[in-house]
Parts: structure tokens; sequence; C-alpha cells
């Protein structure tokens, strides 16, 4: 037998009225694997994470749960589980009870039931709170009671609508882990939606990038945050600062850019990943290009740099400390730029003219089509 | 020293008013129909116990036992009615605002109105009658006016909207992500409705069931209208004595005793409800 898939989502879209929520989604999540989806809010993550709850239904295309199809089956004959928002905890009931809930409706024996809450709890550590009621517990405990109640049925697949998003950053972190842990333990399907891209990248194997409905790419946290196909998914998991130009030259080992600061010149490795763009795309001369560079290859010096060394110039606008880097928000011609720089460098003033230079690693050249506006966030 | 250094004082700028309308208007008439009602005839007559001894006549009883069926069916009629349009309004409608207006609506127009109103549906060759045969249920002439029936009817729409209110208030006070939540742990519509939806709109049941039973028990309009001299309540008899047979020591000691059923019947409704549902007063 072929290694499952617990997830496979078929060109599914999603509209409400006229608006499209979901475009043609296809993805396929294996079993045991921790997949996240992360997009801005009103991507259309939600849906697609509902539809696979049950709690919509597709208008074209299918998903299949362990192979089955799933689409006009109502949730509460789903493999899945889900992990609300807002948690959805049950007020009237005790933890425990809440945790036994979905052991209940399976018609499990009394018996067993208490056997698997009291593991339950064991599993989130929350041993002796079984008798609390759910709003006698802290945000964080709340949510180790609602992944207990979530995994409890031994479901494919649980589900998570942001369920840290209301939580502190150290309490974030902590959970993190914990999901991390309780993942492994049980080896059950994860499925997390997010918009905030620390909580993808830490915590999942893959990541499903979603804008305006359209998934953008798919792939391990690794191949997305170093090999972006979008200036959308590269400005998403991590700043990016865009200068805007032309192409003006082309040939297979080189690249020459126009931008209203003169020429640059970018160096096309075989196979990688601006050679991919170029020429897979069939970028022409004359066509207009983003040249994107990440805040930590940027460089800043007060003189001019040498001869060959692309460059552009800005000026200090603002400065924020950050123990070992600094963080600079450089004035251009196009736009603010975030520049990161060890702690250990030469401390620049605002109001400083300053050249830019950067590590030919550190480029990346996206059509501006692809992506919305470089906008970097001093964050 | 200002006032508000001075406790005493504040304490009585705060609550006076109120205190005093109240002990003018609600105990201070109450000790008086207390007082009367162990009286034999008006005051200055003797005392007696004779009115309540009167009020296990078997007359009487009759009459309390009627009016307890009718408050239960009453109750329970609102109860399911008002549940489930309130239920509608919440679930399927985007149109909150205007239904509960048309929920409200016949509560602006007078009472006798609308019970004459009823009066002309229920009536022999009346409106319901004059329908009935329009579509071909009956061939003649029908009436169900001065029925059990018609004041069961009558008392449920009057008391209707006093009932969904509060219904509505708790459902729509919801979180429908509990209802997800219960529906994706495999529970269905039916089941999630009892141990989700019910036990969470507890507090607001038991406040309309309350809203409703209490006035239907003291009701005295309604069934003289719509029930004649067969259908009378223990609100009725109360309004005789007072009005008619101007024996005012018995109506009093009438009301004393009905005030007492209520009383009792309400403790022990929440004490026992309470237990059942499992959830305690601290809820919500």
């Amino acid at each position: 037998m072929t290694r499952m898939h617990t997830i496979e989502v078929e060109n599914v879209t999603k509209e409400f009225g006229s608006l499209v929520a979901v475009e043609d989604a296809n993805f396929q999540i294996k079993d045991g694997e921790f997949v996240s989806i992360l997009g801005p809010s009103g991507s259309g993550k939600s849906t697609i994470l509902r539809m696979v709850a049950g709690f919509e239904t597709p208008t074209t295309g299918s998903i299949a749960i362990e192979g089955n199809e799933v689409v006009g089956v109502p949730p509460f004959e789903r493999n899945s589980n889900m992990v609300f928002q807002n948690l959805a905890l049950f007020p009237h009931l005790t933890v425990a009870e809440n945790i036994e809930y979905g052991l209940k409706q399976a018609n499990v024996d009394k018996e067993t039931r208490q056997k698997r809450v009291s593991e339950m709890l064991e599993t989130v550590r929350l041993e002796g709170y079984g008798d609390r009621q759910p709003d006698e517990l802290s945000g964080g405990e709340q949510q180790r009671v609602a992944l207990a109640r979530a995994i409890v049925n031994e479901p494919a697949v649980v589900l998570f609508d942001e369920p840290l998003a209301s939580l502190d950053r150290k309490l974030r972190q902590h959970m993190q882990f914990e999901l991390q842990r309780i993942q492994a333990e049980t080896g059950i399907t994860f499925l997390y939606v997010t918009h905030d891209q620390d909580i993808a990248l830490s915590i999942s194997d893959r990541m499903i990038v979603l804008n305006e409905g359209a998934i953008q790419q798919i792939g391990t946290v690794e191949e997305l945050y170093n090999a972006p196909m979008s200036q959308f998914v590269a400005d998403f998991l991590g700043d990016l600062n865009a200068i805007p130009s032309t192409i003006t030259d082309l040939s297979e080992e080189y690249v020459t850019l126009d931008t209203s600061e003169g020429t640059i010149d970018i160096e096309l490795d075989a196979g990688g990943r601006n050679e991919n763009l170029i020429h897979s795309d069939g970028l022409a001369e004359g066509e207009p290009v983003n040249l994107c560079l990440r805040p930590h290859e940027i460089s800043l010096q007060t003189e001019p740099p040498g001869d060959g060394q692309p460059s552009v110039t800005g000026t200090v606008k603002s400065r924020m400390f950050r123990g070992n880097e600094i963080a600079y928000i450089i004035e251009t011609r196009w736009d603010e730029f975030l520049v990161i720089e060890d702690a250990g460098n030469e401390q620049l003033t605002n109001g400083t003219p300053v050249h830019l230079t950067w590590s030919r690693a550190g480029t990346y050249l996206f059509t501006p089509a692809n992506g919305t506006k470089p906008n970097p966030k001093p964050a | 020293m200002s006032v508000r250094d001075r406790y005493w004082l504040r304490l009585l700028l705060l609550v006076g008013i109120p205190v005093g309308v109240l002990l003018l208007f609600f105990v201070l008439p109450l000790v008086i129909m207390l007082w009367l009602s162990f009286h034999d005839g008006m005051p200055p007559a003797p005392y007696t116990l004779e009115n309540y001894v009167r009020l296990f006549d078997g007359l009487y009883l009759n009459v309390l036992w009627r009016t307890l069926t009718m408050t239960v069916q009453v109750t329970v009629l609102v109860t399911i009615v008002g549940y489930t349009l309130a239920y509608s309004v919440v679930q399927f409608s985007r149109r909150t605002t205007l239904l509960l207006l048309l929920v409200i609506l016949p509560f602006w127009t007078n009472y006798i109105v609308r019970m004459y109103a009823l009066i002309n549906i229920f009536q022999t060759g009346g409106a319901m009658s004059w329908a009935l045969n329009a579509v071909g249920v009956l061939n003649e002439d029908y009436g169900m006016l001065f029925t059990h029936e018609a004041v069961l009817i009558g008392l449920a729409y009057v008391w209707l909207p006093l009932a969904t209110l509060p219904f509505y208030a708790s459902l729509s006070n919801l979180d429908t992500d509990l209802i997800d939540a219960s529906k994706d742990l495999g529970a269905g519509p039916i089941k999630t409705f009892y141990s989700v939806t019910l036990p969470l709109t507890y507090n607001g049941l038991i406040a309309g069931i309350i809203l409703v039973a209490i006035p239907t028990f003291g009701a005295f309009v309604t069934p003289a209208l719509l029930g004649g001299t067969d259908q009378i309540m223990i609100g009725n008899v109360i309004d005789q004595q007072f009005n008619q047979a101007f024996n005012w020591p018995f109506g009093a000691a009438i009301g004393i005793f009905v005030s007492l059923i209520v009383l009792v019947v309400l403790g022990l409704s929440t004490k026992i409800g309470g237990n059942i549902v499992g959830v305690g007063g601290d809820q919500q």
C-alpha cells in the first residue's frame, strides 16, 4: 500500500455570492505531517479549514480525508476535530466533561472514557484539573483543554484555527513547543491556520502560503524562506526591500537592470532561483522587474563602494536598538528600506547619507505583477 | 461635614425614594391585605381564621385546580412556541430587528381590543368558523368561545411576546462556535441541542417561564371574556369577592394564599431545576 494522504484537496473553489474566497486550491497532506496554511486576514485560509471540517461546502472541487470523499458529509460524521480560535470550550461542563464529550458521542463505554480522559489530561499536563470549570483556568490551560478535547478521539487530522493568537509571546512560544511535542507523541496530522509567519515557520513541516484565495506556494519552511517564488511569499515570510527596475540587457549569465539610480548587473547562477525566474518565465528586455533584498543582506557604509560593487543611496531616518542587532529605517528614492546590522558595527546617526550594498546571495528578482507593493515593516 | 462623609445621609439619599415607594405601594398594601384576611367582615370586625378555612371548600379547590392546570398548559405551549420562534429568529434570519418588532407589536395594541378580536375569531359563525368553511374543512357554523381551549389560546397569545424576548436574548448570546464544536466532536443536531443549546439557554428559559406562569396564574380578564362563567380562574374569584360580593377579607385571603403558592412553586422549581440541569445560579 502506498503512503496515504490524510487530506487531499482537489480543485476546490468556494464562492460567497460574488466573492471568491478560495480559488482552485490543490494540496495534499501526508499522514503525520504538521502543515500550516499561512496568509493575511481575508486570504481564505479559515474557509479552507472550515471546508475540511465540514462547516462550509466547496462550490466546486473535492476534499478527501483518509482517501474518502467528504464533501456533503456533515461535520459530526467526519474524522477530523477542530481547535477553535476562541477555543469554544463548553462553559457548562467541567474540564473532564469537555474532553469526554467526543468519546460520549462515539458511544465509548464509561470505563474507557474515564481512562482516556485521564490519559489526555496527562498528555496536555493538566493532571488534577479535571473537575474544574473552563473559566477557572488560565488562557494557556484552556488551550490545552481544547487540544485534549480535539485529540481524544484520535481523529485523522486536527484542525487549528489560530488558537494561539490570543496568547502573549512567551506563552505562545511555550504552546508551540507543546504542540510539536504532542503531535510527535500522538502522530496525528495537524493542519494549522495562521496569519503569523513566526508561528508558521517555527512549528510546521510544510507551509501553504495563501493570498486572496489563491495558493501562492507550497513547500517546506526552508524552501519557502530561502526560495520564495513570488515577492508576496518572500515579503510575507520576512521583510523585503524592493528596487523597481527595468531589464535592459539579458544573457545566459547576466541580467542588467536599469534603476533610477543607474544600472545594476545581476549574476545568474545556472539553476538558481533568479535564473529560473528570468529564463523559465521568459522575461524579455524592456520588462519591469523588482530587485528585492532581505534586511540582513544589506550593509550600510558612508563611503561609496569600490569599483563594480552595486549600490544605491539613502539617508538614515531612524534607528532601533534590538540587543544584538540594530534595525535602521533608510529613506531611499523608492521607499523606506529596513536594514538590519550587527550591533557591533559603527552606529549611524539619523540624517547620515549612506550607501547600501549587498551580497550576491541576498538578491531576489521578482516580477512586480506577482506580488503586492513591497512594504518593509519596521517590526 | 459634607454629605460625602455622612454615611447614613448618603444611604438615605441613594435608596430612600425607591424604598419609600416600595414600602408605600407594595409592602403596606400587602400588610393591609394580610391583616384584612384575618377579619370576619370589614374592620372593626372580630378576628377569625374562617376565610382560610373556606378556601378548602370543594368549589374553590376546583377553581384553584383548574387555574393550576391552565397555568401549566399555557406555560408549556408558550415555551414550545416561543422558544421555537426565538430559535428561528436567531438561526435563520438576518432581519432580526424586524422580526422582533413583529413579536412585540401586539403589545402596542390595547389588551381589551385584542381580547375582543379573539372573541370575534372564536365565536360561533366568527372568523375561524368562516375560514374553516371557506377551505372546506367544515360545512356548518362553528364556535369555540367560552371553552377551556379558547382561554388557553387567548392566554398563550397574550403572553407569547413576554417569553419570546428572554428566550431570544439567551439564544442570541449563545456562541455559535459552541454549536460547531459539538458537531465537530460527533454530536448530531438533536444531540447538540440537548447537550449544548438547551443547558446554555437555561436561565433565559426559566426567566421566560416565570414571566408567563405568574401572570397566567393570576389572570382574570382573559378567562372572563373568553371563558365566560364555566372557565373561571382563581383571579376571577378574587375579582368577584372584591367587586361584586364586597367580601374583601375573603378576597384578601385568596390573594395571600395564591401568592404563597406562587412563592413555594418558584422556590422549588429553581432549586430542583438547577440540580437537574447541573448548572447552579452562578452560571452566566
